[in-house]
């Protein structure tokens, strides 16, 4: 467990430094994967499924917020649908109109969980989206679970739909009709909405109830109550309950929120900002970093700070006095990935200028002491 | 407060800077716009489901009945989420409100500050 914990804190050291490349980086991944998915299961558009045109979206994806991820699936989704035939495009986008009005404008954190319902469907482990709503998210979460499996219901349908259109066998009237009756007849619909909407009230209320172990135990309990309505209900429905497929794929979901909830929950991960603001006689960019504990085997538990010991980055609060005309920004002295310290300020009287506050890093302890050698040696002083 | 600034901060301003009646108001005639838009889309859906049973009891039907039903369904479906929405936006106005009192107390003690700093002639020279 401690080799764990330290391969934890590694992890996060990396990602404090270097979150503005991981991050995109994420999101690329993210992005890359669920066009793919969309592209693999609702792909009829020859354009939207080339490699390139998936990669260029998932670089625009790596760029903007999550939901630009959610537009630009949704948009895929609806394109592909007009392929198919025009009133299946219009069926998708009707369904996705009435989705975003009645559920999603007050949940829309969730709308990722609801374009990630089907690609879960599709790769057999539906069980992560409940899971991961219930561990992560609120109770009203439970809305988004049943627009996805909604919006799953309706895309599972579309392969026939399209071997209907591209023969011509029915009427475009007659088409509807299929969609809808499809649609609400889909065994799936009332059984899977009944069982996300179970595991994520009871994930969430096990994850805030207890105090000890509460996502690995409320994971579980989750895992398991899924599994046992996923049966239940396909014996109820008289479908065949593939007991050992729902067994694989909780087992993965299983495994999959594990981890996630093993950075989410383990750690208090800030994120470096950058920022700027002004007074009235200069403009500051500052960059902020998140003070961490030292990584140690101990670190999972609280980190107490004895009294009598100095702190290793102090915080000085005091007014200055008459003979005190230091300021300073007040910042962790902790390198970034260029190895420097800076702050850069501009005094409208005199031309432009960049402080280095210093080339090279502070050594831990070196901040505490104003009047020391590092801080003569680091600081230029304007007059 | 830079930080609140930069990310929350800037939706909790905006929603502060409306008073809480029109922020309220806003709203809910932005959901009675939504919730017709979705009211005749579902309503499409189902003449179209039922286009066969309509078509044969064309002659049959009360369509006074249909019409107030319709019009009782939309009033009912208007009203179910006008009280959401209500609902949602005065919890969220009071939370911004809130935040951006705090934050613009922690402004004025650091103004207070700086105004200390100045009077003492402290802020134009570093040592």
């Amino acid at each position: 467990m401690n080799s764990l914990l330290l391969i934890r804190n590694k992890i996060i050291e990396l990602f404090n430094k270097a979150d503005f490349v991981l991050i995109p980086a994420l999101k690329f991944l993210l992005a890359f994967f669920v066009f793919t998915q969309i592209d693999a299961r609702y792909g009829y558009m020859e354009l939207l499924g080339n490699i390139f045109v998936i990669v260029v979206l998932s670089l625009v994806c790596a760029i903007v917020p999550v939901s630009g991820t959610v537009i630009i699936g949704v948009i895929l989704i609806v394109l592909n649908c007009f392929v198919i035939d025009i009133v299946v495009g219009a069926a998708a986008l009707c369904l996705f109109l009435i989705l975003i009005i009645l559920i999603l404008r007050f949940v829309p954190e969730d709308s990722l969980a609801v374009l990630l319902t089907p690609v879960a469907f599709g790769i057999g482990i539906p069980s992560a989206v409940p899971l991961c709503l219930g561990l992560f998210r609120k109770p009203v979460s439970v809305f988004a679970g049943i627009a996805g499996v909604i919006l799953h219901c309706f895309l599972d349908q579309l392969p026939d739909i399209a071997v209907i259109a591209a023969r011509g066998l029915l009427s475009r009237m007659e088409l509807i009709q299929k969609i809808l009756n499809d649609l609400l007849g889909h065994n799936e619909l009332i059984i899977s909405s009944i069982v996300f909407s179970a595991v994520i009230l009871i994930t969430h209320l096990i994850r805030h109830t207890l105090t000890k172990y509460t996502y690995l135990i409320s994971a579980a309990a989750g895992a398991v109550l899924y599994l046992v309505l996923r049966i239940a209900g396909s014996m109820f429905m008289g479908t065949d309950p593939d007991i050992t497929g729902n067994a694989i794929g909780v087992l993965i979901s299983f495994a999959i929120v594990l981890v996630i909830s093993f950075f989410i929950y383990s750690v208090d991960y800030k994120r470096t900002r950058m920022l700027q603001f002004e007074d009235d006689d200069y403009y500051y960019y500052v960059k902020a970093v998140p003070k961490r504990r030292p990584a140690s085997q101990d670190d999972d538990e609280e980190y107490d700070v004895d009294e009598n010991e100095q702190e290793a980055y102090p915080v000085d609060n005091r007014i200055p006095s008459e003979d005190e005309t230091l300021q300073r920004t007040e910042y962790v002295p902790e390198n970034d990935i260029m190895g420097q310290t800076r702050v850069v300020m501009r005094d409208p009287s005199q031309s432009e200028f960049n402080i280095e506050l210093n080339d090279t890093p502070f050594a831990p302890g070196q901040m505490a002491d104003p009047d020391g050698e590092a801080w003569k040696d680091n600081t230029q002083r304007i007059e | 407060m830079a930080v609140f600034e930069e990310s929350e901060g800037k939706k909790d301003i905006q929603i502060a800077s409306y008073y809480q009646r029109d922020y309220v108001g806003l709203g809910l005639l932005s959901n009675l716009f939504q919730i017709t838009i979705a009211y005749f889309i579902i309503l499409a859906a189902i003449i179209i489901y039922q286009l066969d049973f309509l078509i044969e009891h064309f002659d049959e039907l009360n369509y006074a009945a249909l019409a107030a039903g319709l019009i009782i369904a939309w009033f009912l479906m208007v009203g179910i989420y006008s009280v959401i929405v209500f609902t949602i936006r005065r919890i969220k106005y009071a939370r911004a409100k809130r935040k951006v009192e705090d934050y613009y107390e922690d402004l004025t003690d650091l103004y207070e500050q700086l105004s200390e700093e100045k009077r003492r002639g402290g802020v134009n020279s570093y040592e």
